[in-house]
């Protein structure tokens, strides 16, 4: 936990109070938050129920982001590549599943005392949801070409590319104990 | 100690009796001294009553987790007799409490001796009647409820209703209608989970009966609303009767909006006519005649809007701070970071930070107003923001239903504040 608020990501502050943002710098602070965000979640899951709330909150975030980012006109530079290569596919926990982990996990075994069985409506046929983010996200994508389609401003060469600078901590796997 | 985290503070009905809650797993209960000549000073004073272990970790090994022992709320049952009840709740069982004295035992068994070993019946040749005898006083906690298995997710609230035999609580998802004495079944009544888990984009965050009016509660979301609900209209309260929210100001939107109007806390007023609802960075009185809008916002710490993106990395933004009025309602009360607590006087309008701390806090001195500097000169006794201590969180405080006596917990201390008289 942290005392204070200085912190390596003080120049997000500061772009934050500013008034004018560059299409590059609001694209990075976008890209940023992308990566706090994603970091979160796959943190987050332990020995203990995760916070339900909390991940839906952060879930809520990351589709703004998203559309946020889709909308983005493509800046003049490359941007710095979020998402580097497999290991950093891995590294997203994608929200759709952990929200489906979530619910084999905790309401698989619905308790057998809780009897009275609600009156009232069912569910309508719910609306539907942004597909692109979750679908691509999802695990079942990884590897998949379609990918390309979901960086669209991104220049998606420099997937294959070793990264050129090195991430500033080990990248964490998900499933590693 | 990270198990002495105090997670809860609750005064009973009268004031007298003070409980508090902790990350272990304990419930510790103060006591007001009463009034006593020969010892002026201690009027008021609380101190504790009893000490128990309410709930125990435990693992589910269906699901391999964990859950906390950690007491997320305590809520006091109106007293009706000598001894005291009140429920606790962890994140999965609520647990009904009796706290009960006794100052006198019994001496002269005709089956035991004193040391408590039978007699050999063969031996006893007359009977003699037991005589009470007093002892010194000793303080009993027993479970006399378990309300187990009727949440999936966290429970975040009890509330117990002013029927006195109902109460509910709720989780993330579901709201369940108990009865004081029923332990095997209870009813649902909200259930806002939707069918594809997927979908999920709003979670219930606190819920409330109304003190006056038993068929009637409120519950709060992770989106800033607030529904009423009549239990009298339908079984499942999956409509609402009313439906509060404040259109939002499209000129401080950002990523972090929706995270900020989270409500984490919702208190009716003690006259039934108001609620509060305590959202990240302020607190509002909503008239429950008024769907549109609050009738009163107070700014907390508006100071930390420029500070967001750092608050969510560091997860502060997620702090879940509870709010209270005073016994009149003229008042109300919440916590901020750095040990601060804000207290709010509806009538003058006027304001003020104060610190629950060691060295701001000597007995029977007063609490000295503290300001944060938001920007400009810093003047001597004012505190940056950038030097808050975001560690020193008080989510936690409590108003006594009579007197001016606020109960502030700071982490894993508790601080008592009364008036001075005269």
């Amino acid at each position: 936990m942290v005392g204070g608020l200085k912190r390596k990501h003080s120049d997000l502050e500061e772009e934050e109070e500013r008034w004018e943002w560059s299409p590059a710098g609001l694209q990075s602070y976008q890209q940023a938050l992308l990566r706090i965000s994603l970091d979160k979640v796959q943190r987050s899951l332990g020995p203990r129920a995760p916070s339900l709330r909390r991940h839906v909150l952060i879930h809520n975030t990351l589709q703004q982001l998203q559309a946020a980012l889709r909308l983005a006109p493509a800046p003049a530079l490359p941007p710095e590549p979020l998402f580097l290569g497999e290991e950093d596919f891995s590294l997203s926990a994608t929200i759709g599943s952990i929200l489906r982990e979530l619910d084999t996990s905790m309401d698989g075994t619905e308790p057998p005392q809780n009897p009275v069985t609600p009156l009232g409506l069912q569910n309508e046929v719910p609306p539907q949801p942004d597909p692109v983010f979750l679908e691509a996200l999802s695990s079942r994508y990884l590897g998949d070409s379609g990918l390309d389609d979901f960086f669209l401003d991104i220049d998606t060469s420099a997937v294959e590319k070793e990264p050129a600078r090195a991430p500033p901590e080990p990248p964490h796997n998900l499933f590693c104990a | 100690m990270a198990a002495d985290i105090i997670s809860t503070v609750e005064f009973n009905y009268s004031g007298d009796l003070l409980a508090t809650g902790d990350k272990g797993g304990r419930v510790v209960i103060f006591q007001r001294e009463q009034e006593n000549k020969s010892r002026p000073h201690s009027r008021g004073e609380y101190n504790v009553y009893s000490t128990f272990q309410s709930h125990e970790p435990e693992f589910d090994y269906l699901k391999s987790l964990e859950i906390e022992e950690k007491i997320n709320k305590i809520r006091w049952l109106p007293q009706q007799n000598a001894a005291h009840f009140l429920l606790s709740t962890n994140d999965k069982t609520i647990k009904l409490w009796k706290i009960s004295e006794r100052d006198k035992r019994a001496e002269g068994y005709n089956l035991k001796d004193e040391d408590g070993r039978l007699r050999d019946p063969f031996r006893i040749t007359a009977l003699r009647v037991p005589i009470l005898k007093p002892m010194d006083l000793m303080v009993e906690a027993s479970p006399r409820r378990i309300f187990a298995n009727a949440h999936t997710y966290h429970i975040n609230s009890i509330s117990v209703n002013s029927d006195h035999e109902t109460y509910l609580s709720a989780d993330d998802l579901r709201i369940n209608l108990w009865h004081l004495e029923i332990t095997d079944r209870s009813f649902n009544i909200v259930d806002i989970k939707p069918a594809n888990m997927e979908e999920l984009t709003e979670v219930i965050t606190a819920a409330e009966f109304h003190p006056h009016q038993c068929n009637v509660f409120v519950y709060s979301s992770s989106k800033g609303t607030i529904r009423l609900c009549d239990m009298r209209s339908s079984a499942l309260c999956d409509r609402h009767s009313k439906f509060f929210e404040e259109p939002e100001d499209p000129s401080s939107r950002s990523f972090f909006s929706e995270i900020i109007s989270s409500i984490s806390d919702v208190k009716f007023s003690h006259s039934g006519r108001y609620m509060m609802t305590r959202d990240y960075l302020s607190v509002k009185v909503w008239d429950l005649n008024m769907e549109s809008r609050p009738v009163e916002t107070h700014q907390v710490h508006e100071y930390l809007r420029s500070k967001l993106c750092s608050l969510y990395e560091n997860d502060c933004i997620f702090d879940k701070f509870e709010c209270c009025w005073n016994g009149s309602d003229s008042a109300i009360m919440t916590g901020s970071y750095n040990n601060f607590f804000r207290m709010f006087d509806r009538d003058t309008r006027r304001d003020v930070t104060l610190e629950a701390s060691r060295e701001s806090s000597k007995p029977r001195a007063s609490l000295k107003p503290r300001k944060v500097c938001t920007g400009g000169k810093r003047r001597k006794d004012e505190i940056s923001v950038d030097s808050l201590d975001f560690n020193k969180k008080i989510l936690h405080t409590a108003w006594h239903p009579v007197d001016n006596v606020i109960a502030v917990a700071a982490t894993n201390n508790l601080y008592i504040f009364q008036d001075k008289i005269n």
